[in-house]
């Protein structure tokens, strides 16, 4: 087991980063997209507020649509693309857990992520001034971290699940992509977004990472009692998770019976 | 094959294509929109609706869905031209349409016409509703005016995207990881999201040598409501005059890779 996580961590690292100088052009296309996007949001900044405040604040949002992107096209879409490139039949018949190929893809995918993040760090404190994250606990921070990551890897079993039954298709993805982080509060204090939108953000399993995160990174005020929001995150987190892989395992049963789906380039 | 049926030949595809795939129809529509919340979002949080006003003229969601519809129609008119030679490779057609005996420039002229469509679907999903929530009827007209210049700004990307075509893909190896660099690098230099006359003096210099920003000025002028006909009409000259230049140099540059691979093959 050990080889065949070595083998699909060793081929990603070589294909993605370091072939043809990939991890440094994927950064500066990365960098770029990025500027595109934040250079506009420093026009909402009064003159009043501090500039590593509001980097603060952009850093964080960042960081959760970062987090989903990470979810949906690291994890999810993987599953797409091995149907794409006719590889899913082989990893089925090698009689080995799918779940094995993630353990190689995830350490090349969060390494992708912190690379990221640092490379926004560095274009916020550039245009605007270095981000204000003041971890006022640490536990909370690293139990929202947490939190985020069982609620990600779920919506990756639910969008993965979907994809190896249905073929679901790139513009599909790249919605769910955008709009989930919006509608969920992921990039905004739910206690800051319209009534309607927050009722639904805090039906979501979403919302609550994405509220302590905040919280524990610049001191954002929650929308429900700090206790309560600790509580209702962890179980509906893990109650998510569990769900999500048992839809995935039935999806996947469902295609050891049908055989994978033919689907197109994107 | 004459230039019209290369022209109705590519309609064909690009619209069978886009009402086969409803997601994609769906997803074009809603992008102008999607791109308008995540950054409308980010900035309410962080900050002030008045303030961005103050700073720039127009309501943020006016400013960020004219930014959002004008990224897409131009990314939608020209993002086949950039890529298609690299979706040729791909699918292993290429060496095929390049012996074929149409006129090379034929090919590269089709493909953004049949998109010119496009942008005013997404105009009138996007640009015509909220111009009208908030201007009202008169919202309608500016709309309008609105298309109509994404409409030439579209058209106008085309040749620098030529020159540049000829570059990346005539230097050769995965030009693909260039691409993905120009690209996101053309759009902030477009100022559709963050205005050229806030760019600092070495970015404005490069976004004044592309078509297209010139009327992306006009078009910001209009909704802030500073529009002078007389400078309007020396930015369009400007961006017509770039536009013709450029298009010789886009031939020839199309030519010259066109050329290198007919010389060295396809790997």
């Amino acid at each position: 087991m050990f080889e065949a996580v070595k083998a699909v961590l060793k081929a990603y690292l070589t294909a993605e980063l370091l072939r043809n100088y990939g991890l440094v052009l994927s950064l500066l296309s990365l960098a770029l997209w990025m500027t595109l996007f934040i250079a506009p949001i420093i026009l909402f900044a009064p003159p009043t507020m501090s500039p590593n405040t509001i980097a603060g604040y952009a850093f964080t949002a960042v960081l959760v649509f970062l987090s989903y992107s990470m979810a949906t096209w690291d994890w999810a879409w993987e599953l797409r693309w091995l149907m794409m490139s006719g590889m899913m039949e082989y990893i089925l018949v090698s009689g080995r857990s799918i779940f094995i190929h993630y353990v190689g893809v995830l350490p090349f995918s969060m390494l992708w992520m912190a690379t990221s993040l640092a490379i926004v760090y560095g274009i916020l404190a550039i245009l605007v001034g270095p981000p204000a994250l003041i971890v006022t606990d640490p536990l909370l921070l690293l139990l929202s971290i947490t939190l985020l990551m069982v609620v990600l890897f779920g919506h990756a079993m639910i969008l993965g699940g979907t994809t190896i039954s249905a073929g679901t298709s790139g513009p599909v993805m790249e919605m769910l992509g955008w709009i989930l982080p919006i509608a969920t509060g992921g990039l905004t204090p739910l206690i800051s977004m319209p009534e309607p939108l927050r009722i639904f953000a805090i039906l979501t399993p979403y919302s609550y990472p994405a509220e302590l995160l905040r919280y524990s990174l610049l001191g954002t005020p929650t929308v429900l009692e700090l206790n309560k929001m600790i509580t209702i995150g962890i179980c509906y987190a893990f109650i998510y998770l569990s769900i999500s892989i048992l839809f995935f395992k039935l999806q996947l049963k469902k295609m050891l019976k049908e055989g994978p789906k033919t689907v197109g380039m994107y | 094959m004459s230039l019209w049926n290369m022209i109705l030949a590519e309609a064909k595809f690009v619209y069978a294509d886009l009402f086969r795939r409803k997601s994609t129809l769906i997803m074009i529509i809603a992008y102008p929109y999607i791109l308008t919340l995540f950054v409308v979002l980010i900035g309410y949080a962080m900050g002030s609706r008045q303030v961005f006003i103050e700073r720039t003229g127009a309501p943020p969601e006016v400013f960020f869905i004219t930014a959002g519809f004008l990224l897409i129609s131009i990314l939608g008119v020209s993002d086949d031209l950039l890529w298609r030679p690299n979706f040729e490779l791909w699918m292993g057609t290429l060496q095929y349409v390049l012996i074929s005996p149409l006129p090379r420039i034929y090919r590269y002229i089709a493909i953004p016409f049949p998109r010119l469509l496009i942008v005013i679907l997404i105009g009138a999903t996007s640009i015509v509703p909220v111009y009208m929530y908030y201007y009202g009827l008169g919202g309608l007209v500016e709309g309008a005016a609105v298309i109509l210049l994404a409409l030439i700004s579209g058209l106008f990307f085309t040749t620098p995207i030529m020159v540049l075509m000829g570059i990346i893909y005539g230097a050769g190896g995965e030009s693909w990881r260039i691409i993905n660099i120009v690209r996101p690098l053309l759009m902030i230099l477009l100022g559709a999201y963050y205005p050229r006359y806030l760019m600092p003096l070495f970015g404005r210099i490069i976004s004044y040598l592309i078509p297209s920003s010139h009327i992306v000025e006009v078009i910001q002028l209009m909704i802030i409501e500073k529009l002078d006909v007389l400078y309007a009409l020396s930015l369009i000259g400007i961006a017509t005059a770039l536009f013709i230049l450029y298009a010789p140099i886009g031939v020839k540059s199309i030519n010259y890779w066109e050329t290198k691979k007919l010389r060295e093959g396809i790997r």
